[in-house]
């Protein structure tokens, strides 16, 4: 979707990127929840491939269109959950939790910062 | 999925490590007990944890899944045989069976148990700061 407030895409990816955090975040919590189950293969989210993907704008998955009237629908988000291949690890899994939620919350305040800019350019120096 | 149904997530973790903890008090507790109700020594007791899908169709795709004790099982193997014929409970050649619940072993899954309660609350903080962050969006 073209942001014309933002031509650079930044809230856009800031968008995509809190997605993926909070993606990050349940995946981290069912590690931490199944830690003692037999049999259970530990799972990633790995930040830094999604990203890389996004801005070498890779396209979406999304459903195939045959015929001009059929609908798209939202890009899924196909792939962004793998198993680990290392053995599940608690103390790897705490570092993670501390190091999804850091960048979660940077997204969020670099977010509420962009918006600030609008809000400054919209009011001018009225205030 | 969403923050809130990740904090669901941390508290079927934190529900299951809790049975857990409740299992290995109960067989602390009986460590010593010769008489049950349906006859015999305690026999030692063990939670079986399985992962669940927490979405619909979860289990069809690589998504985030929950955890819950499925069963509890008993477990007769090491059973302590004591020569002790002035026991109540010896049989007629003066041997009694003590339960199979080694204390240390216990101590061990009780510590276990209580890191991974610790891990799961920790997990659910995690989460719930990331919600209030997300809330000064638009402030």
């Amino acid at each position: 979707m073209p942001n014309d407030l933002f031509p650079d895409g930044a809230l856009n990816l800031l968008e995509k990127s809190l997605s993926w955090r909070s993606q990050g975040q349940s995946v981290i919590a069912s590690n931490l929840a199944n830690l003692e189950t037999p049999d259970y293969k530990g799972k990633v989210v790995d930040f830094k491939a999604e990203l890389k993907n996004h801005l070498q704008g890779r396209p979406d998955f999304r459903l195939a269109t045959s015929n001009p009237r059929h609908l798209r629908g939202s890009p899924v988000d196909s792939g962004l959950i793998r198993e680990s291949e290392e053995p599940l690890d608690l103390d790897q899994e705490m570092v993670n939790l501390s190091l999804n939620q850091l960048g979660y919350q940077t997204s969020v305040t670099m977010l509420v910062k962009k918006l600030d800019q609008l809000k400054t350019v919209i009011e001018g120096d009225r205030g | 999925m969403n923050i809130v149904s990740t904090m669901e997530l941390s508290a079927s973790g934190l529900t299951a490590q809790r049975q857990r903890l409740n299992v290995i008090a109960e067989n602390l507790a009986n460590a010593q007990v010769t008489r049950t109700p349906q006859g015999g020594p305690y026999l030692r007791k063990n939670v079986v944890l399985e992962s669940q899908p927490f979405e619909d169709f979860g289990s069809l795709m690589e998504s985030p899944v929950k955890v819950a004790v499925t069963d509890i099982v008993e477990n007769a193997e090491g059973l302590v045989q004591e020569y002790d014929p002035s026991h109540p409970d010896a049989n007629e050649e003066g041997v009694v069976t003590w339960p199979n619940v080694n204390p240390v072993t216990e101590m061990v899954s009780l510590v276990l148990a209580s890191r991974a309660f610790d891990a799961n609350i920790a997990a659910f903080r995690a989460g719930k700061a990331m919600a209030l962050k997300a809330l000064e969006i638009g402030r």
